[in-house]
């Protein structure tokens, strides 16, 4: 059987994926362009066509750029500890002397695999005023009652350290196996030429780990952008709609308000961000040239 | 050969097995392609009260004598989908009386119940012949032809005795009947005997409700209360709760057409609650929160405004000592309405479910055995005299709430009614506690309106 047969096979194999994503993803994201440009009722499912009318409201909403706002503050507050955590933490965990190491990398995991909903409660519960456990571990010190459901920063706060809670232990997977993918002979190297610790993290294992970060940034970008459940559930109300995300408006517009094109318009507003996010978090981490034009880091390398 | 043909079928079972989530779900019981749905007619019945109406007659006339057969002779089976578990309740007694009629009863949680509705509906496969909605977004439904008019099953007739209010729920927004409202869940304030006895004196309904006249009244009282327990004690919830008081007694925000009013009802309510929030009679515990609930059932807050049913009381703590009284305007909160399914070819006996629960009979059975409100006056008045319930102590609650639901506007709500009560309750409790003006509260009330529904016409 000569190899033009054999890759004939390879299309039966990969058909089932295609067929899964024509239904699944791709007719969705068509299907909720053209219900973009639409009004649909809610229960015939009737579309009349509207034009940019739900793009022109979009852009018009005050309320719709401050769910913006409020999940790019959630998501900054939530990715900066959760990736400082999880890094420190993947460091520590790779030391081969480290007893216990992977015990303590499942036990981190856990959180992981609580749901969103669990999640949500579980915080409310513990941050709710006046009688929450976090607020009687701080009337025990003697200090006062935090409210913090009726202060905006700290509403976002208590969701930020939720989603960081449920979050850092899956990093903590992907930071490991990049340091561990870094040669021992390596680090060796610069053991002998006299790099400290500190000198060995910030000039081997972090541009070694270039890739690793920039994945798990765009996936926490992606993942971070699309944040509903805990805000939905952890504080029922905030002042000022401070914890509305993009998500939630799109679901507040969609399933409470019953308006599917202008949810639909909402989506596409949400993809657009993300995109722009994207592409600015890989513009960031992208490796800079030298004076030469080679890449920094890498010069030298295959000559 | 052998691999292409192994090939192949692997594509085709992991194709299969992918779509299978496609499919359907399995009903639980088979109701498609029998005629069992179809109501036994066959006992005539010649002394039926002639009709005013010729062609109603005619039109209701399988009905009618369903109605008059012997309901153990009504076979057939419907699907009814809903969100509570006290559906149960009403199939289990609706199957005392028609043994012969099976119902296939699927409850769904949470909000997952709203879209899988929404969906069947919108696709037209797998609907449920009888469906509830809830009345926080049945009015974004009622006016669809997909919801059957219940006129069918003469409706004006079953529901003559009900509730002004309930009626006015009915309805949609041409004042076609498509929802029946079998109980009533008006909102009254809930107290503990020894806690209000401690602290006001009295655990009487009557003359709580007198102490609680108006706004100033209440926060006059609730600062008395904080006074006299040293801070221990408070008297109301929150602002939050304020607006459940008012709600259906103040003209609507915004009309079914879509014009925007704001009353001097709604004016007047925010200054009461910036009083309320100036005051100690506020305790500001967030409603339905753990430290609220616990809080009154432990008597260290007084009231909570809450419609009939309550899943907050700590019964075991507090059997025989909560009471309930008449707020000074009246209101209701979280009403259910059964709909049928227009296309359904079950519409019949789905009907002949309406009536009975719409009957004295299952209203009478509702209330002593399930604890809810009839929807209808009639059994209302008629049960209220010397009634007493156990749970409150002997307290007759049913004429409490008879004099709350008397009291109730006969408002038939829009998609707009109840989300701009909520969202005018936000913006006054927030704008309040953020010491804002009157006029500064109201245009941030119109912009969330304005957001949220561009097409309403404001003044």
């Amino acid at each position: 059987m000569n190899s033009k047969k054999r890759n004939k096979y390879a299309y039966f194999y990969i058909t089932p994926f295609f067929i899964v994503f024509l239904i699944f993803s791709l007719f969705p994201i068509l299907y909720s362009f053209v219900l973009s440009f639409c009004d649909m009722d809610v229960l015939s499912g009737k579309f009349t066509f509207v034009g940019m009318r739900n793009y022109q409201r979009l852009f018009e909403s005050g309320y719709f750029f401050k769910s913006i706002g409020n999940t790019l503050l959630i998501w900054i507050m939530s990715i900066i500890p959760q990736l400082s955590i999880a890094f420190v933490l993947a460091l520590i965990l790779s030391n081969k002397w480290f007893r216990g190491r992977f015990l303590l990398r499942n036990i981190y995991y856990f959180p992981n695999l609580v749901t969103p909903v669990t999640i949500g409660l579980l915080f409310g519960a513990m941050f709710s005023y006046p009688g929450g456990a976090v607020n009687n571990i701080i009337t025990m010190l003697g200090l006062e009652a935090v409210d913090f459901q009726n202060n905006q920063m700290l509403a976002r706060m208590v969701i930020a350290i939720a989603i960081c809670w449920k979050n850092f232990g899956f990093n903590i997977i992907y930071f490991t196996a990049g340091i561990n993918s870094i040669s021992d002979d390596v680090l060796e190297a610069a053991e002998v030429d006299g790099a400290s610790n500190w000198q060995k993290i910030t000039r081997i294992t972090l541009p070694l780990m270039r890739p690793i970060l920039i994945y798990v940034l765009v996936t926490s970008v992606i993942g971070g952008l699309q944040m509903f459940d805990e805000s939905h559930l952890v504080f029922k109300s905030v002042p000022g709609d401070a914890t509305v995300t993009m998500v939630k408006y799109l679901y507040d517009s969609a399933f409470e308000r019953f308006q599917f094109g202008y949810a639909a318009a909402v989506a596409y507003g949400i993809f657009v961000i993300i995109i722009i996010a994207s592409v600015f978090s890989l513009l960031v981490t992208k490796e800079k040239k030298d004076d030469y034009g080679e890449k920094k880091g890498r010069k030298g390398a295959g000559k | 050969m052998k691999k292409k043909l192994v090939s192949i079928l692997l594509g085709a079972a992991m194709v299969v097995a992918a779509l299978g989530g496609c499919g359907s779900e399995p009903a639980t019981t088979s109701t498609e392609g029998t005629e069992a749905a179809e109501t036994d007619t066959t006992e005539p019945e010649a002394e039926e009260p002639a009709q005013e109406d010729a062609a109603e007659t005619e039109e209701s006339a399988d009905t009618e004598t369903a109605e008059a057969a012997d309901p153990a002779d009504v076979t057939g089976e419907f699907t009814y989908w809903t969100y509570t578990d006290s559906a149960n309740n009403l199939v289990n007694e609706f199957n005392k009386v028609y043994p012969n009629v099976n119902i296939n009863l699927q409850v769904f949680g949470g909000d997952e119940y709203k879209t899988k509705i929404l969906t069947a509906l919108q696709s037209g496969t797998d609907v449920p012949d009888v469906f509830d909605l809830e009345e926080g977004y049945i009015y974004e439904f009622l006016d669809s032809e997909l919801i059957a008019d219940l006129s069918y099953i003469n409706i004006d007739e079953i529901v003559k005795d009900f509730y002004g209010f309930q009626v006015a729920q009915m309805k949609d927004t041409s004042g076609a009947f498509k929802c029946l409202n079998f109980q009533s869940s008006p909102v009254a304030i809930w107290y503990l005997k020894d806690a209000c006895e401690e602290w006001l004196g009295t655990s009487d309904p009557a003359e709580i409700s007198a102490m609680l006249s108006d706004w100033d009244s209440i926060i006059a009282k609730g600062e008395e209360v904080y006074e006299a327990s040293g801070g221990a004690v408070q008297l109301w919830p929150n602002l939050g709760e304020m607006p459940k008081v008012v709600a259906f007694s103040n003209d609507p925000l915004i009309s079914a057409d879509g014009k925007m009013t704001i009353s001097e009802d709604w004016t007047n309510l925010i200054d009461a609650m910036r009083t309320m929030y100036d005051s100690t009679a506020n305790a500001e515990l967030g409603s339905w929160g753990s430290e609220w609930a616990a809080a009154w059932n432990e008597g260290k807050l007084l009231f909570r405004v809450m419609p009939c049913w309550d899943f907050f009381t700590d019964w075991e703590m507090n059997k025989g000592n909560v009471g309930v009284a008449a707020p000074f305007l009246a209101s209701y909160e979280g009403a259910t309405g059964i709909c049928v399914y227009n296309n359904s070819e079950k519409k019949d006996v789905a009907g002949e479910f309406l009536k009975f629960v719409a009957s004295d009979e299952f209203q009478k059975i509702n209330l002593e055995s399930y604890n809810q409100i009839p929807a209808s006056k009639k059994v209302c008045d008629e049960l209220a005299e010397g009634f007493s319930a156990e749970d409150f102590g002997g307290q007759n609650i049913l004429a409490t709430y008879s004099e709350i639901c008397d009291k109730i506007a006969d408002i038939t709500p829009s998609k707009y009614t109840r989300p701009s009560i909520n969202e005018f309750g936000k913006a006054a409790g927030e704008g309040v506690k953020a010491g804002q003006d009157n006029d500064t509260i109201i245009e941030n009330f119109k912009s969330a309106i304005k957001d949220k529904y561009p097409e309403v016409v404001m003044d």
